[in-house]
């Protein structure tokens, strides 16, 4: 039985496109449109 | 000394609250004293709707949402008079349920081609007020010879596809972001404004940025 290290499995999740953080504004309660129907229309 | 503010907006064709917000948003970027640039990335709210969707928006709505027929149809009223007192006259009985893939992608032609805030505005009065089909190539083909792009060249591109990984990379920022909703405005890339917001929030948060990045570059 082998005991290399398995090379072919991501030990890492792959990450989402890096973005710099961002700071909401603005009222929570304004119209909006989800694909879940949570927001409005 | 006025800095240019760059304002990325994600947003899809058939999202009332979209066509809403552009007019709120313009509003406010008109009471701002600077430079705007604006660029419109996609959003599929619902990307497993077909092309022809057998029935009206309250009928979708109403399956896609669980809701009562009843409290869809209040929902379009209300949002109806919304979009009146901005301008906009919705016309939901000519409205056709559709996908909106090909839509974004010819969103991403038309920037390609200097163009993009045309297709926008051309694409949501085509679906709102127009009764057009914004789901089909040679629909689409037509809408984009209005604005003068190349109705052949549209028709290639979308047939090809040639614009699809930019739709999808737009839907892989915006989930980087964690945007669930749309209109999403992300101003300067500092600032995230969801929804129709009214135009002094715009507006304040156009001279926000405009304060930081001038402030950042006399640091």
């Amino acid at each position: 039985m082998s005991t290399a290290p398995d090379t072919t499995t991501p030990t890492v999740p792959v990450e989402a496109p890096a973005h710099p953080p961002i700071k909401l504004l603005g009222r929570a309660d304004a119209g909006g449109c989800c694909g879940g129907g949570s927001c409005g229309v | 000394m006025s800095e240019t503010i760059k304002v990325d907006i994600w947003s899809d064709v058939q999202c009332p609250w979209c066509y809403i917000g552009k007019r709120k948003f313009e509003a406010g970027a008109a009471l701002f004293d600077g430079n705007v640039e604006v660029e419109y990335h996609s959003f599929e709210l619902a990307p497993d709707t077909p092309v022809d969707f057998d029935g009206s928006p309250v009928d979708y709505l109403s399956q896609r949402k669980g809701l009562p027929v009843a409290e869809v149809e209040l929902m379009l009223e209300r949002v109806t008079g919304i979009a009146e007192n901005v301008g906009l006259h919705y016309d939901y009985d000519s409205v056709h349920q559709t996908n909106t893939v090909i839509s974004h992608e010819l969103l991403h032609y038309a920037k390609a081609h200097g163009r993009q805030l045309d297709m926008k505005e051309r694409l949501l009065k085509a679906y709102f007020v127009d009764g057009r089909h914004v789901g089909r190539i040679e629909d689409l083909a037509d809408l984009a010879a209005e604005i003068g792009l190349d109705r052949d060249d549209v028709v290639r591109a979308l047939t090809a596809h040639d614009f699809l990984p930019d739709v999808k990379a737009d839907v892989a920022q915006a989930n980087a972001y964690g945007i669930q909703g749309v209109p999403f405005f992300v101003i300067d890339g500092r600032y995230g404004i969801s929804g129709a917001q009214d135009p002094d929030t715009f507006a304040e948060a156009l001279r926000q940025a405009q304060t930081e990045k001038i402030e950042e570059k006399n640091a």
